[in-house]
């Protein structure tokens, strides 16, 4: 016996070439273009993480300015925000920092790995959809964290990460980090215009959804051009949802066509991106963390607009505290907040071009055609207007915050435009929300870079401020 | 050897007292020494009675006993008590041994077994009589106070939790749940959940290995210490069938001030006056109904749990042959509803020996079955114990018009806990196997060489079963809305095999040596597959679980995985001493870990030991004060691998989108290697006053590089972290031991033990020098600073005109923003001092013994009891009665600021408590029945005992238990305090 198990073990340093079992070595992860594919999907998986599409880039901008507002029966969440009590401090980390830069990781996996297999357009398709990634993560970064969103600005905007290394990078300027954008997103486009089958849209980026993200890259950058001629490729290639389709839409009922891209979240562990919004465990008794404002919900013709049917819950009638609710995310097959995430929509591509028309010299006429579009699709029975100049402008803003409202606009687009947030009395009147006014040059606007970073990475700039 | 010539008056008077009595029967003898001496005057009582004689100048004696008296027992001074059964005999020579010979025990340092007297290294024992009759499910927790530099905190009442072990403070940056030390038990490698739920009576021996003379012997898995555990065997003789058993009670918990609930009225007063909370705009008539509800719902909870325990055992053996097998059964019930836990164990253990050859297998086997309370140590509803200090007082448990569950006024804030712990089930199954098998060859060629073999398995198996029933509130929100069932399968195996050779042999006669080459592979592969059902029925298995579609929501989910790792090494051991004086012992060892990527996997680690037994020298050996006394000197390196194999291979991870695999990439260091600890350890070992003083006494120096560390990373590189072998830290101090024997008389002993150690943890060197925070931003590791100081923004209090919190900014300026950045140390989170002492009375077969311990100069975040300043959660429910402190009008001095402005609460170090305790851990008074009793039964003895675990604890701290190795507290299940009666029979 003895003897036995000295042969049994005489070669056991052999027997620590363990190979992992539960994972895939990098040697073998990407062997083919259906790999880099599977990691394309990884990189899509990352936009259901809290700091993007499942909370950051849906309520979260819209509790940070007027349409959502903390209701009495909140337990904390997004209460730090709601009055810009936030600092550099982890308490008040929405998480977008490290999300955005784990995109990019994922996304420049997929560019770096490239390089080893033959273009084509299969390799088109995956890279194209990659680079597009990269983009929209800069610039989710840029619009919370950047001090300003020109063109030109030379403010600190985000660092611009292409490769992977462990660095301490320093933060390029709001302008190199729109070139690299716009870099990604043309190269984006020219490799998505010549594809080997066709891009399973809107749960992917296709064209047409790199197009609407380059116009509304373009809006912010204010190349008002750009922007409406990004946005009209789409409005000629995509349609708004009739009144009837409106509302299947947001029950993920509908494949309408007016979704470009949308993040899917297939089931209740990927994330419930509404469940702050509309809870009905008690029937009689619907409540919500974030209730829609009564301000907010009174901007809406109650009788025609297909909007306010659609997902503006009166609730006042029943009772409860809370009087409007917003529905828009109250969960598909009987599960609370489950739904996918609203990216990009063509509605949007009509504001952006008529805001930017509105921009330019002598267009007024084709910024209001596309509000009466749009508006003619969402109320029953609309008489088209005729407004110009800063009542023109203003129809446009107050038409972007009602069919936009929570899909992540509304902060940006006071950050954009210099609004001053201005809450009614309900803010007031809460116990729960001590600040209601936050005006234009405020240093919380710019939202503060979290202090795991500051900490890790001594060559970050903090924002003013914090 | 000196004569020994007291107690002479004694021999008359006992010659004349023992005419006295009936005669029927007489033994003679001669009672000496371990050196063949005389001893005169010698106690020899007849068991049970106070008839007796002592020996003459000869030593020798003449004892006439009663016919039905056989049990004899022989007593001298500085000596053991020897007991003797003289059935049969007439003639009983006595040789009784030298007490200091019981400092030399065995003590078992790992794969071999030495004496005490020769060790260099520093080894605390503790004995079977301090763990057998253990009322809990986890004996580990026995350990607390029982040996200096080994802090256990418990902190947790689930019977069955593992307790945390550190011994000499922590060897890494990671606050590991378990501490880090390696336990052996006979050999094999197992976890330490194993090692706590191991059956206390088959334990013969624990040994914890603390210096590097003693761990180094384990390499790259010593650096925090080593637990080796022997179990019992038999022995040659009649076979012996012991039986124990104990019943007891843990009563149920109760609020401390700090966690007391408002009354419903109260509550009900101010969410009126603050404007918010479900209460507000209730007609008066509700109102005043709630106000009168008061429901206590940590009662609710809670109750007084039961615990009992059998145990029988057997052994016995031949020449050849010893046997050891026993069988036992321990449940125990937690304080917290629905916690229980039901232990089946069996253990063998066989030894052979026919001439050069023995061979020995040992088996344990268990089956445990346990429910827990659910979401412990979690600030979460579903943790009773945190839900009960939250829940609002005027909600009811039981609706009184339906008579079924009450929903709470607002049940998206509050749910009904005992809805939810009657209706849910969380049951863990726990099957084990311990199986080793061992044998042994002297060589018949060369006197003193052998080889010997050993292998093992460790084996364990577990089923978790969580239960939401469709019809529970909780049941109902889950996907689909009708019940879950999760269960996982949990199964980890590690085998070791060790082969070694041994030689024993002398050159002259005063140069002794042990020589031991060795050569082990261990290899763990552990497997877990789980498994979630939804849309359940009556049926309460994954059977019932209903088949998914889109539109109903129960969809089952899945998950499982394995890991894997392996440890290849060779060492060698050389033990030498000169003339029994000098005593020299060294090790070498080298490692390969799996774990580590391919040109880092190999490592040496080695330490010698130094001993000099003064005693043995010529100028010390006749003094009449020191009895015995011994330097020791070791220094040496131990190892750490605790990673994991994909932090030093690349790999890519599985996850999905859109319903389509999807894999991403995650961070690696093909860099990484051993940590590794150099440990300097200075000890006296001294036995003054006749042996009536114990003293042992430890310094030591423990300096940990390489730390295995993981190091914050720029977030835009897309990780937060990476591991990297950066930093070090050092662990410096001092252990005290005292064993005495205060008072040593025939019918009265008091022996003290009394321990304590002080161990301070020094950083220092972090990655480029650059501050780390740990533990969620709780602790600031920076270079040349003490290791674990709770690092907060300091509160000042409140600002009287306006009531806001006030803080301190770093310049000591008071400010009303709360900014983490102005974070200071405040306390230490590790205890400076820690403890204990053990006092033992014994009057005839009475038997008293008390333990305290103690842990002094640490602090915990209070995180439960600041849950309830908060006054953002008045709505929710139960604030404790602190909310009466609120600042209510200017001018109002108190350290809670207005409820109404929300941001002016923060973490910050107004939840900093001192958390040091003083407990009294366990006492036990047992009876031994005496001699005449027992021969009436029939029985060769039998002792009845009562027995308080846990029973009062001193401390300022205001959580439910200060215990908590945590450093921030999160309403845990407090430790159970029991009560228990017992016996043990022998027959």
């Amino acid at each position: 016996m003895l003897s036995l198990s000295l042969i049994l073990m005489l070669s056991c340093d052999g027997q620590l070439d363990i190979v992992p079992q539960d994972v895939l070595a990098t040697e073998i992860a990407i062997t083919s273009l259906d790999d880099l594919e599977t990691a394309l999907l990884g990189a899509y998986a990352t936009l259901r993480r809290n700091g993007l599409y499942e909370r950051a880039f849906v309520m979260t901008p819209d509790a940070l300015a007027d349409n959502l507002r903390i209701g009495d029966s909140n337990g904390g969440t997004l209460r730090i925000q709601a009055n810009w009590d936030y600092t550099s401090g982890s308490d008040s980390d929405i998480g977008t920092w490290e999300d955005a830069y784990v995109l990019i990781f994922r996304a420049n996996t997929v560019i770096s790995n490239a390089d080893r297999f033959e273009d084509g357009s299969k390799k088109n398709r995956i890279v194209g959809q990659a680079l597009a990634l990269r983009a929209l993560g800069h610039f989710d970064l840029l619009r919370y964290y950047a001090p300003d969103y020109n063109r030109n600005s030379t403010e600190p905007g985000v660092p611009v990460v292409t490769f992977f290394e462990i660095g301490k990078p320093s933060r390029n300027t709001v302008s190199e980090v729109y070139d690299q954008i716009f870099s990604d997103l043309s190269a984006s486009a020219v490799a998505l215009g010549d594809v080997d089958a066709e891009i399973e849209s809107p749960a992917q980026m296709d064209l047409r959804a790199v197009n609407a993200l380059q116009a509304r890259v373009s809006l912010y950058a204010e190349e008002w051009q750009d922007a409406i001629d990004f946005a009209s490729s789409v409005i000629s290639a995509s349609s708004l949802a009739n009144a009837a389709d409106y509302a299947n839409m947001w029950s993920d009922d509908f494949a309408a066509d007016e979704l470009l891209f949308t993040v899917v979240f297939a089931s209740r562990d990927e994330g419930q991106i509404g469940s702050r919004l509309y809870d009905d465990d008690v029937p009689t008794q619907i409540t919500a963390s974030l209730p829609l404002s009564s301000d907010m919900a009174l901007l809406y013709d109650q009788v025609n607009d297909v909007r306010y049917s659609s997902f503006v819950l009166d609730n006042r009638a029943l009772g409860n505290t809370d009087a409007f609710i917003l529905f828009k995310y109250s969960g598909r097959n009987g599960e609370r907040g489950l739904h996918n995430a609203k990216v990009l929509r063509t509605s949007e591509m009509y504001l952006i071009r008529a805001e930017a028309y509105t921009n330019l010299p002598g267009q007024d006429i084709a910024a209001m055609a596309d509000l009466n579009a749009l508006r003619a699709s969402r109320i029953s029975g609309y008489v088209n207007e005729n407004l110009t100049g800063t009542a023109l402008v203003e129809a446009i803003a107050l038409e972007r915050r009602k069919e936009l409202v929570a899909e992540g606009h509304r902060w940006f687009d006071l950050r954009r435009t210099g609004g001053d947030v201005v809450r009614g009395g309900e803010c007031a009147a809460s116990a729960l929300t001590t600040n209601c006014n936050l005006f234009v040059g405020d240093v919380k606007f710019t939202y503060p870079i979290p202090l795991d970073e500051v900490l890790a990475n001594p060559n970050i700039e903090q924002n003013t401020g914090y | 050897m000196k004569k020994r010539y007291k107690l002479l008056i004694l021999l008359g008077l006992t010659l004349v007292i023992s005419p006295v009595f009936a005669q029927n029967k007489i033994v003679k003898g001669t009672i000496t020494d371990g050196d063949g001496e005389p001893l005169i005057g010698v106690n020899i009582i007849v068991k049970g009675t106070t008839l007796g004689t002592i020996s003459d100048v000869e030593g020798n004696y003449t004892l006439s006993l009663p016919e039905n008296l056989t049990l004899v027992t022989y007593s001298y001074i500085g000596f053991e008590v020897q007991e003797i059964d003289v059935t049969n005999r007439s003639v009983v020579d006595v040789q009784l041994l030298d007490e200091a010979s019981t400092l030399s025990e065995v003590v078992v340092v790992g794969y071999t077994e030495r004496d005490r007297r020769k060790l260099t290294s520093s080894v605390a024992t503790v004995n079977s009589e301090k763990i057998e009759r253990v009322p809990m499910a986890t004996f580990d927790n026995i350990l607390q106070g029982a040996s200096p530099g080994v802090l256990v905190q418990s902190g947790n009442g689930q019977p069955g939790t593992a307790a945390k072990i550190t011994i000499r403070g922590p060897k890494s940056f990671s606050f590991n749940e378990t501490g880090g030390a390696l336990y052996m038990l006979d050999g094999n490698q197992i976890t330490a959940g194993d090692f706590a739920a191991i059956n206390p009576n088959d334990i013969a021996s624990v040994s914890i290995l603390k210096d590097a003379a003693a761990t180094s012997i384990y390499g790259s898995r010593g650096a925090s210490g080593v637990v080796v555990i022997t179990t019992k065997s038999g022995t040659k003789g009649a076979t012996k069938i012991d039986y124990h058993a104990f019943f007891g009670v843990s009563p149920r918990p109760d609020y401390n001030d700090g966690l007391r609930p408002l009354t419903s009225a109260q509550l009900i007063d101010l969410q009126h006056e603050i404007g918010i909370g479900p209460t507000v705009g209730l007609p008066q008539e509700q109102l005043d109904e709630l106000r009168s509800v008061n429901t206590n719902w940590l009662d609710a909870t809670t109750r007084d749990a039961t615990i009992q325990s059998h145990e029988i055992n057997l052994s016995g053996g031949s020449e050849t042959t010893t046997f050891y097998i026993s069988a036992g059964y321990f449940s125990q019930e937690g304080t917290s509803l629905r916690s229980r836990l039901d232990r089946y164990s069996l253990r063998t253990k066989v030894n052979y020996t026919q001439g050069n050859f023995s061979i020995g297998s040992n088996l344990y086997l268990a089956h445990t079955d346990a429910e827990d309370s659910e979401g412990e140590g979690n600030r979460n509803p579903s943790n009773p114990f945190y839900t009960s200090i939250r829940n609002a007082p005027y909600n009811r448990i039981i609706d009184p018009v339906t008579g079924e569950y009450a929903l709470p006024l607002s049940p998206g804030e509050n749910q009904n806990i005992v809805e939810r712990i009657a209706t849910n089930d969380e049951d863990r199954t726990i099957n084990q196997v311990v199986a080793g098998l061992n044998a042994r060859y002297k060589m018949p060629f060369l006197e003193g060489l052998s080889a010997a073999t050993q292998w093992g398995m460790s084996l364990s198996q577990r089923d978790n079963v969580d239960y939401l029933d469709p019809n529970s509130v909780s049941g109902q929100t889950v996907q689909g809305g009708q019940g879950s069932l999760f269960q996982s399968f949990t199964r980890r195996v590690r085998f070791t095999g060790t082969n070694s050779i041994h030689y024993d042999f002398t050159v002259g006669d005063d140069h002794a040596f042990n020589i031991g080459a060795y050569q082990e592979f261990i290899y763990f592969n552990g497997k877990s597959t789980n498994l979630e059902v939804f849309g359940l029925g009556k049926v309460e298995t994954i059977a019932g679980g209903a088949q998914g579609t889109d539109d109903n929501g129960f969809i089952p989910s899945f998950g499982g995985g394995t890991s894997e790792s392996a440890l290849s090494s060779y060492f060698g051991t050389l033990d030498y001493s000169y003339i029994e004086k000098y005593l020299l012992s060294a090790g070498i060892r080298r490692d390969g870990s799996a774990n580590f990527g391919k040109n880092n996997r190999f490592a040496t680690f080695y330490s010698v030991g130094l001993g000099w037994i003064i005693t043995e020298e010529a100028f010390l050996s006749s003094s009449s004060f020191v009895d015995y006394l011994k330097f020791r000197a070791s220094y040496g390196t131990v190892g750490n691998d605790q990673t994991s194999l994909t932090d030093s291979r690349s790999t890519f991870d599985l996850t999905s989108y859109n319903g389509q695999n999807a894999i991403f990439e995650g961070i690696a260091n093909p860099d990484l290697k051993w940590e590794t600890t150099t440990k300097i350890n200075l000890g006296v070992d001294a036995t003054v006053l006749n042996n009536r003083l114990n003293i042992n006494l430890d310094v030591y120096n423990e300096e940990t590089t390489d730390l295995l560390l993981d190091v914050p990373l720029s977030l835009t590189t897309g990780f937060d972290e990476q591991r990297q072998n950066i930093g070090s830290l050092r662990n410096r101090g001092i252990e005290l031991n005292l064993t005495t024997r205060n008072i040593d008389r025939n019918d009265f002993k008091w022996t003290t033990g009394f321990n304590i150690a002080r161990n301070k943890t020094t950083v220092l060197e972090l990655s480029n020098g650059e501050p780390i925070a740990v533990q969620g931003g709780d602790i600031l590791l920076e270079e040349d600073k003490e290791f674990g100081l709770l690092h907060f923004v300091r509160r000042a209090g409140v600002n009287p005109a306006n009531g806001l919190t006030l803080w301190y900014d770093l310049d000591g300026n008071l400010t009303e923003v709360f900014n983490e950045a102005n974070a200071v140390d405040i306390a230490p989170s590790i205890p400076k001092y820690h403890g204990g002492v053990t006092n033992t009375f014994t009057y005839k077969d009475f038997q008293l013994r008390a333990t305290f311990n103690f842990a002094q100069g640490h602090s915990i975040y209070n995180d439960a009891t600041r849950s309830l300043y908060n006054p953002t959660k008045v709505s929710r429910g139960s604030v404790s009665t602190n909310a009466l402190r609120f600042w209510r009008q200017p001018g109002d001095i108190t350290d809670l600021p207005d409820p109404q402005k929300i941001g002016t609460y923060s973490n910050d170090s107004g939840s900093i408590e001192d958390a040091s305790y003083v407990r009294l851990r366990n006492v036990l008074l047992s009876y031994d029945l005496p001699f005449p009793m027992i021969e009436k039964l029939k029985i060769a003895g039998l002792r009845i005992y009562a027995q308080g675990q846990n029973i009062h604890t001193w401390t300022a701290f205001t959580g439910l238990d200060p215990e908590n190795s945590d450093t921030d507290y999160d309403a845990d299940y407090p430790s159970l305090s029991t009560y228990t009666l017992g016996l043990d029979v022998k027959f």
